[in-house]
C-alpha cells in the first residue's frame, strides 16, 4: 500500500510538474514491466510495483544528494530487484516457457468471444480507421513483400506515419475487445 | 507522436535476445529516458507479434519471440488479438466482394430477365478477345493448352469479377472515380479527393483495384484513365443511356 505522502514526494523528484511527473512515472513503471517479461518473469507486475516501492522508501536518503537523471535510479534498483528474483529456486519461480504447442491451445481458448467481440469494437471505429485496420491486416499476409510500403504508397503517407498510426488503432481495439470479453464473460 | 521509428534493427535484435549484456544495458537504460525510444519499441513488439501471428518469421526467431515476449497472459493476449484480426481482416474480403455482387444484381433485375443478368452484361462490357490481350504471358500460354480451355475460361471470369468489384465496391466509388479521371488531367489522390469529397483511405483502396485491372494508370503518385478504362465507361453510358461525366 502506498502512502499518498510518500508517492507525492516520489512524482515530485521525478519532475515538479506534476502532469510531466505522472508521465514519467507511467513510462518508469511500462518500462519496468516490459524489461522484467523479456527476461522471463511471469511476476513483471509484481517486480515493478517492488522496485517503485523501493525506491519510495530510499528517497529520502538519497532526494537532496542523488545525481543525474532519477529515471535511471529506478532502473539500478530494477536491476538488483531481477537479480534477486533470479537467484531465486526454481520451485518459486512461477514461470514456464510455453512450448509451441501450448500457445496455439492458448489462442484456440476463447475465439468465438474474441472474434465476436473484435466485430463489436470494430464497428466502434471511424470507417477511415477500420478500413485502415483492415486493409493493413490484409496486406500484411504477403511475406515477401513489405506490405507496409504498399499500403503507405497508396495512401499518400509516410511509413511510419502508417506504423504509428495501426500502433494506435491496435491499442484501442485491444482495450474495446478486453472489455468487451470480460463483460460477456461476467454476464454468461 | 513520434516522427521516426529510431534504431528500429537495435530494438529488434534487443527484442529477439540478439544483444549483447552490455549493448541490452544500454537499450534498457534509454527506454526510462526517451519516451520515443520506447514507445518505438513498443510498436516494434506489436509488429513482431504480427509477424508471429502470420507465419511471417523464421524457426529460430519463432521461438525467441515465445521465449522473450509470449510468456505472460497479457502478450498472448496481443497474440490472440493479432490472430484474429488476421481471421477477421480475410473474411472482411470475402464478405464485401460477395454482398457488392449480390447489391449490383438486385440493382439491375427489374431490367433483366429471369436468367442471371451476369454473362450476358459482362460478355457486352469484357468481350473475351479483348481481355485475353490483357492477361499475362503466362496465362495466355495456358490459353493454348488444350484441355486447358476450362481453366482459361475460370481466370477470364475471376478477372471480370475483379473489374466489377473494382468498379461497385463502396458504392459505386470506382466508376465515379474513373469518370473523374478521364474528364481530368491525371490527378493525385489529394486532387481527386478534393473533387468526389471522399476520404483520401477510401480513395487510395479502390485506385489500387482500378490499376490492378488495368483500368487506370499510375506513375509515381499520379493517377490517369486508360484506354481500356475509357472504353469500358463508353460501353456503360451506351448499354445504360447514362453519361458519367462528371
Amino acid at each position: 500500500m502506498i502512502a499518498q505522502e510518500e508517492f507525492d514526494n516520489l512524482l515530485n523528484w521525478l519532475d515538479t510538474d506534476r502532469e510531466r511527473a505522472g508521465k514519467k512515472y507511467e513510462v518508469i513503471r511500462q518500462a519496468l514491466i516490459k524489461i522484467f517479461n523479456y527476461q522471463g518473469c511471469s511476476e513483471a507486475e509484481d517486480l515493478a510495483d517492488e522496485t517503485i516501492n523501493r525506491v519510495m522508501r530510499r528517497l529520502p536518503a538519497i532526494a537532496n544528494t542523488y545525481e543525474g537523471d532519477p529515471r535511471l535510479y529506478f532502473y539500478g534498483v530494477g536491476k538488483n530487484v531481477l537479480r534477486e528474483y533470479m537467484r531465486r529456486s526454481p520451485e518459486e519461480m512461477a514461470f514456464t516457457l510455453p512450448e509451441h504447442q501450448k500457445i496455439e491451445a492458448l489462442e484456440t481458448e476463447d475465439v468465438e468471444l474474441r472474434y465476436d467481440c473484435m466485430d463489436k469494437c470494430l464497428q466502434t471505429l471511424k470507417d477511415w480507421e477500420r478500413r485502415l485496420l483492415l486493409q493493413y491486416y490484409q496486406d500484411r499476409k504477403r511475406a515477401k513483400i513489405d506490405a507496409r510500403k504498399l499500403v503507405a504508397q497508396e495512401l499518400g503517407i509516410s511509413i511510419n506515419s502508417l506504423r504509428v498510426n495501426i500502433y494506435n488503432l491496435r491499442k484501442k481495439l485491444e482495450r474495446c475487445v478486453i472489455e468487451c470479453m470480460q463483460t460477456k464473460s461476467s454476464n454468461s | 507522436m513520434i516522427q521516426n521509428l529510431p534504431d528500429e534493427n537495435l530494438i529488434k535484435s534487443y527484442l529477439l535476445g540478439d544483444l549483447s549484456e552490455n549493448d541490452q544495458d544500454q537499450i534498457q537504460a534509454r527506454l526510462f529516458t526517451d519516451p520515443e525510444f520506447f514507445e518505438g519499441l513498443l510498436i516494434i513488439e506489436d509488429e513482431l507479434t504480427d509477424d508471429y501471428a502470420f507465419g511471417l518469421l523464421s524457426d529460430p526467431e519463432r521461438r525467441k519471440v515465445e521465449r522473450r515476449f509470449l510468456v505472460t497472459p497479457q502478450q498472448r493476449q496481443k497474440l490472440s488479438l493479432a490472430t484474429a484480426l488476421r481471421k477477421y481482416s480475410s473474411e472482411s474480403v470475402l464478405k464485401n466482394t460477395s454482398q457488392a455482387f449480390i447489391d449490383y444484381e438486385a440493382r439491375l433485375k427489374p431490367f433483366e430477365t429471369r436468367r442471371s443478368i451476369f454473362p450476358r452484361f459482362l460478355s457486352r462490357l469484357f468481350p473475351h478477345n479483348r481481355f485475353r490481350k490483357r492477361l499475362s504471358n503466362t496465362d495466355v500460354s495456358i490459353q493454348k493448352k488444350p484441355g486447358s480451355l476450362w481453366e482459361s475460361r475460370a481466370a477470364e471470369a475471376q478477372a471480370n469479377r475483379n473489374l466489377l468489384a473494382s468498379l461497385i465496391n463502396k458504392d459505386w466509388l470506382g466508376l465515379h472515380l474513373l469518370a473523374q479521371l478521364r474528364s481530368s488531367s491525371p490527378s493525385t489522390i489529394m486532387e481527386l479527393a478534393s473533387n468526389i469529397e471522399v476520404s483520401n483511405v477510401d480513395i487510395a483502396l479502390i485506385l489500387n483495384k482500378l490499376v490492378q485491372c488495368h483500368l487506370v494508370d499510375k506513375q509515381q503518385r499520379v493517377f490517369s484513365c486508360t484506354q481500356l478504362g475509357a472504353e469500358i465507361l463508353e460501353k456503360i453510358e451506351k448499354a445504360t443511356g447514362v453519361s458519367l461525366n462528371p
